[in-house]
């Protein structure tokens, strides 16, 4: 009982660290971290898969391969393998130098430099323990490089500690975001796996389901609530830096991440320096760190969501230069067209798909402009009364709301006109509903990549592909909602979209409504589709345009899109190539074939306008 | 309020607090569980200096990733599909010493990378991708080692596979089959 008291004691007592032995602890532990490492690549062959096979003469540190004194050493020795025998050096240096200051700074400097030069080079291949490596010895040399000013090195000390807390709660978090851990299937599933798994592991999960949830949730709880660290003065230091070696010592053996444990040890230190109160150290501890990033954080929080306030009021400000019509309960939608200087030219009305909005139209509109009257809006940004009303009535996001909607609006520019439809994606699906139902407003119709609403129960891709994309949609619809769109990157979405549009489609693309419409209006869909009713037959010309890359990507997507074009009394299919599902709208050679099958569509329907419905 | 002596060394405390505050809270902003809130990670395209905390989340890898390989001989027979990348059985030494960890990683890694590109570029692009020529190589390399045993090889074509590992219930699932290429000898590939 006694050794046992006295063992609780010990773990659950605050350590005492002081700021130059935690700096010390820190150098020797990454030393040995960065020596492993090395070893491991000098040895290995990450080089040798990129060796050619044949045996030419190349120039090394050591001279030509072909200078019979190095050439069997040099052949297979790179600048890299000559960076790396200086860390092991710099690292050797490291851990002995426990007093001089010009060895600690200098080792670091170079670790560090070193790090930087051959993380672009062994880029692929490498993993968390580089990672965390390189971290320890930035900040290390940070912390001498200010020739160990106490604010400076306690500054960095808390940093590699923070960093530590993020690293585990942000994993923790992280998995928590994925079904396979809330499932407790994980662990297992890695463990099955030859390059990470082991085999008795992966048997013993599956014969005892208890210890497998018990494991997960374990590693769940452990790295979700880990920065509880921070709230116990101290006293969980010790049993918390306890239960993540073991994990990272478990992971070393049924794994073969031994490296982790050395990389996540060197930053142990820190934080069992940062954790213990002031009041019980024996010297002067800085805790402006911190402070400094709370500060930081709170004000980029605020900075986000003042842009994104700022996005929104633009947005709002850009739809209401457009014109309008009244909808239902008071409500208007707001379009864009160009006046092509016919009044009796024709009306092409195109319906945007999934959360896109009308730039993707840009080059549509480019190319019929002269020709035609194209009119394009934003179906999920629906205005009050006035500028100053909130955007949009929360249940209108309705497949059929969206199909009344198109109907008005066609009714008010498209009436006594020739008109036609061009739909994307989801708004493929939206404007075969309104043409299938007013025939006597619609002239013809241009499916673009459409959606089919048999597709998720034909095609295992494409229901793969909605079931894992649901819950990245909710995520981002929480997010941004909470003002974080600016941090999504959206450079590859609008690539093919001039400077200027690009960024107002990313303006919409970061908006809440965006996403808040498209969910539900998403839920809506698969209602719809579910409902399988609607008639598909369409008594007009029907052009069905798909991208290559789809087709190639999933071939039951071609077969559905054929059966589109061929349920109408004129329909034909166009595969458009070099194209994918954003591009055959967005990019120049996308919108030109789409052009073109509207001029065709048009002529479609002025030589045949009766026969089609006379059914010859 | 601080005196001439005392200024720049508080310029220095002052900047490595500011720094040091930044880098948290980039590398906080850039661990979002859903991949397209990385923006920031454009900074630092080696995930360097912004380390990528969501290890093995929210989606872990339960594949092994393989690189086969198939051959058409001179004669007119092929080969049955073999490995490129040997994944080595786990052994207790891994623990302290596993150098071929990183090959593993590597291929997984490159796979990733060239998965990405599916549902954006086409066959021909992706062809011009550098993941792809590392692949590819891969896939050159044990078609070298095979001619010792084949003879003659008139082309190869290579495959990447998911495979459940040492999950039997569940069949090996193909990811990407690459073009016949005809093989040029030796100096294919340089």
């Amino acid at each position: 009982m006694g050794i046992t008291r006295w063992a609780l004691a010990q773990l659950f007592s605050p350590p005492n660290l002081k700021r130059n032995e935690t700096l010390r602890l820190t150098e020797r532990i990454v030393a040995i971290a960065q020596i492993h490492s090395s070893i491991e690549h000098l040895s290995n062959g990450v080089r040798k898969l990129s060796t050619p096979e044949k045996q030419e003469a190349k120039s090394t540190p050591f001279g030509n391969t072909h200078n019979p004194a190095y050439s069997r050493i040099a052949t297979s020795f790179s600048l890299s393998d000559f960076v790396h025998l200086s860390k092991i050096a710099a690292s050797v240096a490291l851990y002995a130098a426990n007093r001089a200051k010009l060895v600690q700074l200098t080792s670091n400097v170079v670790l560090t430099a070193s790090s930087v030069w051959l993380g672009r080079r062994n880029h692929l291949g490498s993993d968390g323990s580089d990672q965390v490596t390189f971290l320890v010895q930035a900040h290390l040399t940070i912390a001498r490089l200010a020739h160990n000013r106490p604010r400076v090195a306690d500054a960095a000390l808390w940093a590699v500690a923070l960093q530590l807390t993020l690293s585990y709660t942000a994993s923790g978090w992280a998995k928590l975001s994925g079904e396979l851990w809330r499932n407790d299937g994980a662990i297992r599933g890695i463990m099955r796996t030859r390059s990470y798994g082991h085999e008795g592991l992966w048997s013993l999960l599956g014969k005892y389901p208890v210890l497998n949830v018990l494991l997960s949730k374990s590693v769940l709880a452990l790295e979700c609530g880990f920065p509880i660290v921070y709230l116990a003065h101290g006293r969980l230091t010790r049993f918390l830096l306890s239960s993540t070696m073991a994990m990272h010592l478990g992971i070393a053996w049924t794994m073969g991440l031994g490296r982790f444990v050395t990389a996540f040890g060197s930053m142990y230190p820190a934080l069992a320096y940062t954790a213990t109160p002031r009041s019980l150290s024996e010297e002067r501890r800085y805790d402006a760190l911190p402070i400094a990033v709370s500060v930081t954080f709170v004000s980029a929080i605020g900075l986000l969501r003042l842009r994104a306030y700022s996005r929104s009021r633009h947005l709002d400000a850009a739809e209401a230069q457009k014109s309008s019509i009244l909808i239902g309960d008071g409500q208007k939608l707001r379009y864009s067209s160009n006046a092509p200087g016919d009044p009796s030219a024709p009306v092409v009305i195109c319906e945007n798909g999934l959360l896109a909005s009308d730039h993707y139209w840009h080059w549509l509109v480019q190319s019929l402009r002269s020709e035609a009257t194209v009119v394009t809006y934003n179906r999920l940004l629906r205005t009050g009364g006035s500028l100053s009303d909130g955007p949009h009535v929360l249940e209108s996001w309705e497949i059929e709301q969206s199909c009344a909607n198109l109907v008005r609006l066609c009714e008010v520019v498209g009436s006594g006109k020739e008109l036609i439809l061009v739909g994307h994606s989801l708004g493929g699906y939206i404007c075969r509903l309104v043409a299938s139902r007013r025939p006597d407003l619609i002239s013809g119709l241009v499916q673009v990549d459409p959606t089919h609403p048999s597709e998720l129960s034909r095609s295992n891709l494409k229901r793969m592909g909605n079931d894992m994309m649901m819950p990245v949609m909710k995520a981002t619809s929480r997010s941004v909602s909470c003002g974080l769109g600016d941090l999504i990157d959206v450079s590859h979405i609008f690539r093919t979209l001039p400077e200027p549009v690009a960024k107002e489609a990313a303006m919409y693309y970061r908006d809440p409504r965006t996403w808040s419409g498209g969910l539900r209006e998403w839920d809506s869909a698969l209602e719809h589709f579910a409902d399988g009713t609607q008639e598909m037959f369409l008594d007009i010309p029907v052009a069905v345009l798909s991208a290559k890359h789809s087709a190639e990507v999933e071939p039951a997507v071609h077969e559905m899109h054929a059966e589109l074009a061929a349920a109408s009394a004129e329909g034909w299919l166009t595969v458009v190539e070099a194209v994918d599902h954003m591009s055959i709208v967005a990019g120049k050679v996308g919108a030109a074939a789409v052009s073109d099958s509207v001029r065709e569509v048009l002529k479609y329907a002025r030589k045949y306008p009766k026969a089609l419905s006379e059914g010859l | 309020m601080f005196s001439e002596q005392e200024r720049p060394g508080r310029l220095a405390e002052g900047s490595a607090l500011v720094l040091l505050a930044v880098w948290i809270t980039i590398t906080a902003a850039s661990q979002h569980p859903v991949g397209s809130f990385d923006r920031l990670r454009k900074l630092d395209p080696y995930s360097q200096w912004i380390p990528n905390w969501r290890f093995f989340a929210p989606n872990p890898g339960i594949h092994d990733v393989q690189v086969a390989v198939r051959m058409l001989l001179t004669d007119g027979s092929q080969t049955k599909w073999l490995s490129a990348n040997e994944i080595k059985d786990r052994s207790w030494t891994d623990m302290f010493y596993a150098p071929n960890r990183r090959n593993d990683k590597k291929v997984s890694d490159l796979m990733a990378i060239l998965v990405q590109q599916f549902p954006v570029e086409s066959l021909s692009v992706i062809e011009t991708q550098t993941s792809y020529y590392e692949l590819r190589k891969l896939a050159l390399k044990r078609v070298r080692q095979s001619l010792d045993e084949f003879g003659s090889i008139r082309g190869y074509q290579f495959a990447l596979v998911k495979d459940p590992g040492y999950d039997d219930d569940e069949d090996i699932e193909l990811v990407f089959l690459s073009r016949f290429e005809p093989f040029r000898g030796l100096v294919d590939g340089d």
